[in-house]
């Protein structure tokens, strides 16, 4: 038995990370340049939060396709790269501050018997200290990653893409 | 202490911080005593010294991720003290709103996540399956519902605070500002479904309590005191009110300002534990014991302040009659009328006007060199104690919370547990997850307690009588 589902997006972009700990507010700084680029879209849901927490799942339960956002500690060529994923519930973490991004698209899919195609941009970070702003390395790796995801957004939301495509 | 053998369990898993469990047995193979090890420590009464007292609201919120809010409470509850000052009506009934927001969604995650895998699983059940995704699997719109009961609480912090997390809200003399009508009205919107889920996690937790109903009297069952704020009709009172502290028979021994709580409580120290041990001064240690949380402040109680969290309690006075209001399973059931009378309250807040007043802050400088801060936070009785000097800069600070008043009570449940799992020197399958299921009744934060970091991990050791590590049960 599952929910039923009641689409009412495109497509909902998420970002991750503590705005505080400077690179880690990578996924919010996203998240908000984003949101600014994609006006025309009304469809689109945003939401920003600290780490994948279950209660997202009821705001993404009417997605038709997710974009999750996240900084890495990962070394990744031209410092972004963004992958499908797929759900995941094998791998559950002691407590919810150690969800990952496939563990709510395991949920989702529990809860409503399939998860929407998702996929996650994650960006190489070089300090989480504490602070509030980005560094310029991983500004410029940001700004990079926004750019071709516009395209991408854009390119999904007239034709979708074939699932399982990598930039 | 002549003992031969001992049992270790570590880690503990589905509560907030790390713990340790040793068992030692003595020459017969047979339990003389189980020790809950809390191993981890921060230290936050120490490295607030010299901070001014204003910002003890934001710093203490830190201790913990789950009840921040009840930390801020009490923390800006001892700033008004030192302020001298009666925050304005509304501030307070702003704060007492945030208060159930933070009950609402800490007894929704707790219920609906922690503990509604053991009831609806199975204690045996495997342990990769007994877990909230467990749930999901096999009750999705339980677990759909319980994640939006939860959400309602975090919405009512975030409209107040800014965030669901560490808000910025109680601070010295009132609140940092008003209740928009717009949240109002959207907050509102949420209560009738938030119902419907209480009480159908009350009818679950009801109809398994029935049903396992003799494991229920035998598990961790045992006499103590009980304490907790009340108001003046003896009703828990989540935010203020008299400390109240009953025998088990309900008999009140001492109601009292909390403010003299020190002419009352002390602690105890033992070395294997950071955590220290609240005890009811005029009996001693251990004799002194006492429980806080839900089952202590249902125990407590003259009646509930809200209709139906009071009928509820009727309900449950039947079920714990004949002295079986220790039994510590029923933590759960009192959890979740705890959670329906939040729910009440909140709606009976937001429905009066004045709750969107402007008049919510007096500012002042410090008139009083000491302040006591207490609150009723989710698991329990939670005291601060600030001392400041000419120029209100921290000179002193004393932190009790909740899962330190229950450490003697947490160590007997799990002596018990393990005194009906441990024969002969013979470990009966089910050990782990049934003292990790003790508890977890108790829903403790050891990152509070004892300012842990990080997830709680249990690990059972099993020593013999000559101290020699029979075994070792741990969770992979």
């Amino acid at each position: 038995m599952s929910v039923p589902i009641d689409p009412s997006w495109d497509l909902y972009i998420v970002g991750f990370g503590n705005p505080q700990r400077r690179d880690d507010g990578i996924g919010s700084y996203i998240v908000r340049q984003l949101k600014s680029a994609l006006t025309a879209y009304d469809k689109i849901g945003f939401l920003s939060v600290r780490h994948p927490e279950p209660s997202i799942v009821d705001e993404l339960h009417g997605a038709e396709q997710i974009l999750f956002v996240d900084a890495t500690i990962e070394v990744l060529t031209n410092g972004w790269q963004l992958h499908r994923i797929q759900p995941e519930l094998e791998m559950l973490p002691y407590t919810t501050h150690h969800f990952t991004p496939m563990v709510i698209l395991g949920m989702i899919k529990m809860i409503y018997g399939q998860s929407p195609p998702t996929w996650v941009l994650t960006v190489e970070g070089c300090d989480f200290g504490f602070g509030r702003r980005l560094t310029s390395t991983a500004k410029k790796r940001a700004r990079s990653a926004i750019s071709a995801t516009i395209g991408f957004v854009r390119a999904n939301l007239q034709t979708p893409l074939i699932w399982g495509q990598t930039f | 202490m002549t003992t031969t053998q001992k049992i270790t369990l570590n880690p503990i898993s589905r509560l907030e911080g790390h713990g340790k469990v040793t068992i030692h047995l003595d020459a017969a193979g047979e339990v003389q005593e189980a020790r809950f090890h809390i191993t981890q420590f921060r230290g936050y009464e120490r490295f607030c010294y010299g901070r001014p007292f204003e910002e003890m609201p934001i710093i203490t919120q830190r201790i913990c991720g789950i009840c921040p809010v009840s930390h801020q409470l009490a923390s800006a509850k001892a700033c008004d003290a030192i302020l001298g000052v009666e925050i304005p009506p509304a501030a307070k009934a702003l704060r007492v709103l945030e208060h159930m927001g933070q009950y609402i969604q800490s007894h929704a995650l707790h219920f609906f996540y922690l503990a509604s895998p053991d009831l609806l699983l199975g204690w045996d059940a495997d342990p990769a399956e007994r877990n909230v995704v467990g749930v999901i699997g096999k009750y999705p719109e339980l677990a759909m519902k319980g994640i939006r009961m939860r959400k309602l609480g975090q919405e009512i912090i975030r409209a107040l605070g800014g965030k669901k997390i560490h808000p910025a809200f109680a601070v010295a003399g009132g609140v940092t500002n008003s209740l928009s009508e717009t949240d109002r009205a959207s907050l509102l919107a949420g209560f009738p479904d938030a119902y419907t889920t209480c009480h159908a996690g009350i009818e679950l937790i009801r109809g398994w309590l029935q049903d396992h109903w003799e494991e229920v009297k035998r598990f961790a069952n045992f006499s103590s005191h009980y304490a907790g704020l009340v108001d003046s009709n003896g009703c828990p009172d989540m935010y203020d009110g008299k400390l109240r502290i009953t025998r088990h028979d309900h008999q009140i021994i001492e109601e009292f300002d909390p403010a003299d709580y020190l002419t009352f409580i002390a602690e105890h120290v033992e070395p294997w534990s950071y955590l220290k041990f609240p005890f009811f001064k005029p009996e001693g240690y251990p004799e002194g014991c006492y429980r806080v949380g839900p089952l202590a402040r249902l125990n407590i109680a003259d009646a509930m302040s809200t209709p139906q969290a009071d009928e509820e309690l009727q309900h449950f006075r039947k079920l714990s009659e004949n002295g079986l209001n220790g039994c510590t399973l029923l933590y759960h059931y009192a959890r979740l009328i705890e959670a329906l009378n939040c729910l009440e309250r909140a709606e009976q807040l937001l429905s009066d006007d004045r709750i969107c007043s402007r008049d919510v802050r007096y500012t002042g400088q410090p008139v009083n060199e000491e302040g006591v801060g207490v609150v009723e936070a989710p698991r329990g009785t939670l005291i601060h104690h600030y001392q400041v000097d000419d120029y209100g800069a921290i000179r002193k600070v004393n932190l009790i919370v909740a899962t330190g008043h229950n450490n003697i009570a947490m160590n007997r449940s799990v002596q018990l547990v393990a005194q009906e799992y441990i024969h002969n020197g013979q470990v009966q399958e089910g050990l782990l997850n049934r003292v990790e299921g003790a508890i977890r009744c108790y829903d403790p934060c050891l990152s509070c307690s004892t300012h842990a970091f990080g997830q709680m991990l249990l690990s059972i050791q099993i020593y013999g009588a000559d101290g020699e590590l029979l075994a070792e049960i741990r969770r992979e």
